[in-house]
């Protein structure tokens, strides 16, 4: 609770006050009129999209930029691919994380230190330095071209094991006395007690995992070169940013190209809210312990 | 005697079975042709998988073929070696192959090909542009390059008054009428005079200063870069002009090639400098659309320098090599005399048999709805054989423009340093250009760097 | 810590498993690999020759390392200034303002853009930012202004990519700072405003004290992938601005993917990996960060 709050009568709003709510609405207003314009001229037809002037509301109605996106471009396509990827890469990264967060609680774990060790080690090594080794990693397994090499990368990572560590930590020992009294394993611990108790730092980890694999352009990009599994960011990619020659005779005008844009981004909308509900916990846990 | 009977035998047993895995194994491996490709193939990924089939029924060959979407994974890939038959190239990264020694010979093999060696299925000069100082040549062309020129609304002209521009004054005065005179009459001042993507095809107006784009390399082997020396100074200075004036559209440096396609066709700019090939290419789809459309593009031959000289580019030979540890060389070949018959040039242009046409009852051939959309180009929208009539004849404007290209088109040298040079220029041209530094300055430090990175002589 | 012997490890070792495994694999060996080859000079259709430290030599003779080391410095250190201390500001406005659902709006949007891909955002602010149809450049023709193409422009391309990357950060560092704010003592205010501070005060003298560890967190987040940028110069450079906001990581990049000289690329790499750990060591040592006990 914000401790001004508490004090402030609720009646006047001084001069100062009203120059702050011009400022935020001023701030949400850069914020928001790019958007705006990308999703007018998303739903506008052929023929008001390249019209000048300003867009902030379609000036003609029209579907004809999703359709030629989604359909005549085959955007649907990378699109599945992405969900796909998202939702198992997600959901592995979670399980293989907490597991491993749950194994540091025991100082005496034998491997707790490698581990310890291999986390802080994967932390500091920037992605692109390792890049066409890791191409290499995967196509000796035989990854390249399959979902697995995209669900895979990522699939653990040191500050999910941490800020699910710091979780674990606060579970009373007595939750885990009694489970191993009533005869329970580790793992059995793991699912019915912890699991449960850090569901918000769970759900956390889980938001953000959908964030960042939906965004993914790295890993698709070297590994995936069939057109039938490229992911949602490369086919992006392709149509709004690179300066590249290309041989199609389909006019792709800015409607279409917000069209793919908005696709681009329509997960991140759907989960938004979750991640407002659980955001603030688990920067909190991050930001407050420094 | 029993021992040596059976060491004997064991040992026969062993030669057998070895030679047997090793014959067997070339069998298998004879099967598979791995082909990668960004440009040529299927334009989906359902067409890829009818394409790279219709490859093997003619080959007898299980054919994968990969179309990657950027230049980064084939790199990556022979880097990590992987081992493809084919590789789609084009000319500067065909140069670092050859350098290390990766891409088989094939002199011998175009040599001894009843098909390739044919003169009227390529012209026997034309080799000579992809051989290699060593005297062997390690690519097979893919189709036929033509060249770039300025291509204009020749209806507009002819709305206008105006004739088609010699000079470049000419040029000026008609790019002025295209941005002042609302040519396709819509009543809202959005056309452009001239739009480009970039500096790429911009050599039809520098040869107007007699500057030529990329390297020229002299008989001791000397390097330099005309578009970094003085001569290109007052080129800039023109093109500066029409970028003030608003004649030249500002997007020029970001555009892609689409995105200036795009321009011309939707009315919004009266010239583009782009390839024969397209002026073909933009008549067709304007009449899809509309069968009355008055929209008539044209190429032309750019202005003239003051003796009368022009120089338009011809385009980097696109081509097909087969890497020094590919597992299937003879197949690879195989594909490669395919591909410059009829039936290769059919897949390579029209495209999928029963996907893109089909043949109808009386023999002749009919474009599917997605053959239409595919325009016919597929990688090879044309080609060098003069055996193989189009089947639906050359589009309009084409055949004019070759005119041009063939009479002042020429190529442009590349070296494996081309690359780190074009971005030194580019940079600098850029804002020569768009005013952001004088010419005269511009070139000056265009040329320093160059020199101080030894990517020039003089 | 816990204490607790359990007789067996072994099923922690099935759990520890997936983790080991995947470090090991795809993180641990990549990097050995990554060595290897920076001692190399590899041929184009695999493999390679020893060379020993020649690449590392080449890279920094290199004018153009150098440069992108002084773009990345000039970049982040612009991008970390104003993402540290605007949201601060933002943060801090937020607080004060008596709106409660206003304020609760303006944190949902501005924390939007942090979620987008840059090619996403890149996409977005390409199309505004356009000399042809664009809305920045429409506004600046209404009131009679020349159009200026500024993704093309060699002098307004830097401040456009630190302001965008801001843009897309803002809303991330607000909602970390105000999440601080809202977690201080209410108590220590109410004994202000019974001492007769301002309102100006209480933020001079409390809260911007009081919000200095969460600054240096903020900081220290910022300051670790400052010579890590890429993505957003990777979508937004062009052909005219590729040069002037090459930074490490794109040089690295063109010089693997690009021009085909993995040698050097691998040596640049880890050049910049040494120097960013090093500088996170000082920086972290300087400023007294702890992070999580992990003993």
């Amino acid at each position: 609770m914000v401790p001004e709050q508490v004090n402030k009568k609720k009646s006047k709003l001084n001069i100062v006050d009203l120059l702050l709510a011009a400022a935020m609405v001023g701030l949400i207003a850069v914020m928001v009129i790019p958007l705006l314009n990308a999703l007018a001229l998303s739903f506008s037809s052929n023929r008001a999209a390249v019209q000048p002037g300003i867009h902030l509301w379609p000036k003609e109605f029209s579907l004809i930029g999703y359709q030629t996106a989604w359909r005549k471009l085959e955007v649907w396509r990378p699109f599945m691919n992405s969900i796909f990827v998202t939702a198992v890469g997600s959901f592995l990264h979670m399980w293989a994380s907490s597991m491993a967060a749950y194994t540091m609680l025991y100082k005496d774990f034998p491997l707790r230190g490698l581990i310890v060790g291999l986390m802080l080690f994967s932390m500091t090594v920037p992605g692109e330095a390792i890049m066409v080794p890791l191409y290499i990693v995967n196509k000796d397994l035989g990854l390249l071209n399959t979902y697995t090499s995209l669900i895979i990368a990522g699939m653990v990572s040191g500050f999910t094991i941490l800020l699910l560590f710091n979780y674990f930590r606060g579970v009373p020992e007595s939750l885990m006395e009694a489970a191993r009294l009533d005869g329970a394993g580790d793992f059995t611990i793991y699912a019915k007690v912890f699991l449960p108790v850090s569901k918000p730092g769970l759900a956390a980890v889980g938001l953000f995992q959908i964030v960042g694999r939906w965004n993914q352009f790295r890993e698709p990009l070297l590994y995936i070169t069939q057109r039938a599994k490229i992911t949602i960011q490369i086919a992006l990619r392709e149509l709004v940013v690179l300066d590249e020659a290309t041989s199609g005779t389909d006019i792709v005008l800015a409607n279409t190209r917000m069209a793919a844009v908005m696709i681009g981004l329509s997960v991140l909308i759907v989960v938004f809210p979750f991640i407002q509900k659980h955001f603030v916990q688990g920067i909190t846990l991050g930001a407050t312990k420094g | 005697m029993n021992l040596l009977l059976r060491r004997r035998s064991s040992l026969l047993f062993v030669v057998v079975l070895v030679v047997t895995v090793m014959l067997g194994s070339m069998v298998v491996h004879a099967e598979k042709l791995r082909v990668v490709s960004s440009i040529s193939g299927g334009k989906t990924a359902e067409e890829s998988e009818l394409f790279a089939k219709e490859v093997g029924e003619a080959l007898g060959l299980e054919v994968e073929w990969i179309r990657p979407s950027g230049d980064e994974y084939l790199q990556t890939a022979l880097r990590s070696g992987e081992r493809f038959d084919l590789i789609y190239l084009n000319t500067p990264f065909m140069d670092q192959l050859v350098d290390q020694g990766a891409l088989l010979p094939l002199t011998d093999f175009i040599k001894n090909s009843p098909i390739l060696s044919d003169p009227t299925v390529i012209p026997t000069e034309d080799w000579e542009m992809i051989r290699y100082p060593d005297g062997h040549i390690y690519s097979v062309f893919n189709k036929y390059e033509g060249g770039t020129l300025p291509t204009v609304r020749a209806d507009w002209l002819e709305k206008l008054g105006l004739e088609v521009p010699q000079t470049l004054d000419d040029f000026y005065n008609v790019l002025k009428a295209f941005v002042e005179q609302d040519p396709d009459g819509n009543g809202i001042d959005d056309t452009y005079g001239l739009s480009t993507s970039g500096l790429y095809d911009i050599q039809g107006f520098m040869g107007a200063f007699g500057v030529k784009a990329r390297y020229v390399i002299d008989e001791d082997g000397r390097r330099t870069i005309p578009y970094a020396s003085e001569a290109a100074i007052p080129a800039y200075e023109w093109l500066n002009m029409l970028y003030r004036e608003g004649l030249l559209d500002p997007n020029f440096v970001t555009n892609s090639t689409a995105d200036m396609r795009n321009l011309f066709l939707a009315d919004r700019v009266g010239m583009v400098t782009y390839w024969d090939m397209w002026v073909g290419l933009f008549n067709a789809t304007r009449l899809q659309e509309d069968p009355n459309t008055e929209f008539r593009a044209m190429g032309i031959a750019g202005p003239e320098g003051p003796n009368g000289e022009r120089i338009l580019r011809r385009g980097d030979p696109s081509i097909w090599a087969i890497p020094a540890n590919a597992q299937n060389p003879e197949g690879a070949k195989r594909f490669l005399e395919f591909w410059h018959t009829e039936a290769g040039i059919i897949l390579g242009s029209v495209g999928v048999k029963g996907y893109d046409y089909i043949i109808k009852e009386d023999g002749t051939m009919e474009l599917t709805e997605i053959g239409v959309a595919h325009n016919m180009d597929h990688g090879v929208p044309r080609w060098y054989n003069t055996n193989v009539e189009a089947p639906f004849g050359s589009l309009p404007g084409v055949k004019e423009a070759e005119v041009f290209v063939n009479k002042y088109a020429t190529l442009e040298i590349s070296t494996a340093d081309w690359p780190r040079a074009e971005a030194i220029v580019n940079d600098y041209a850029f804002r020569a250009i768009t005013g952001q530094m004088t010419a005269e300055a511009a070139v000056k430090k265009m040329h320093e760097e160059l020199m101080a990175a030894n990517l020039i002589d003089y | 810590m816990r204490r607790l012997k359990p007789r067996k490890y072994a099923q922690l070792y099935l759990m520890a498993l997936p983790t080991v495994l995947y470090f090991l694999v795809f993180s641990i060996y990549p990097v050995i690999q990554g060595l290897y080859m920076s001692t190399q000079k590899p041929l184009l259709l695999g493999g390679g020759v020893f060379v020993g430290l020649e690449n590392y030599r080449g890279v920094l003779k290199d004018r153009m390392f150098w440069r992108a080391l002084s773009t990345t410095l000039q970049l982040s250190g612009g991008t970390i200034a104003l993402g540290v201390l605007i949201p601060l500001i933002v943060a801090i406005a937020l607080n004060e303002l008596p709106l409660p659902r206003l304020r609760k709006f303006t944190q949902t949007i501005i924390y939007t853009p942090h979620l987008f891909s840059w090619v996403v955002v890149g996409g977005i602010w390409i199309q505004v930012l356009s000399p042809d149809g664009g809305l920045l450049n429409e506004l600046l023709n209404l009131v009679g202004l020349q159009k200026v193409h500024f993704l093309a422009d060699s002098m307004w391309i830097k401040p456009l990519i630190v302001l965008l990357s801001t843009w897309k950060g803002l809303g991330y560092n607000a909602v970390i700072y105000y999440a601080a704010i809202s977690s201080l003592d209410p108590e220590v205010y109410e004994a202000a405003t019974v001492d007769g501070a301002s309102r100006w005060q209480k933020i001079t003298k409390l809260t911007l004290p009081l919000l200095m560890p969460t600054v240096r967190v903020v900081f220290m987040l910022s300051a670790v992938g400052a010579l890590r940028i890429f993505d957003q110069i990777f979508v937004l450079r062009n052909a005219a601005t590729t040069r002037v906001i090459d930074v490490l990581m794109t040089y690295v990049y063109d010089l693997g993917m690009r021009q085909f000289n993995l040698g050097w690329a691998t040596a640049a790499s880890f050049m910049v990996t040494a120097v960013g750990i090093m500088t996170v060591g000082m920086l972290r040592k300087a400023m007294n960060v702890d992070q999580a006990d992990l003993s």
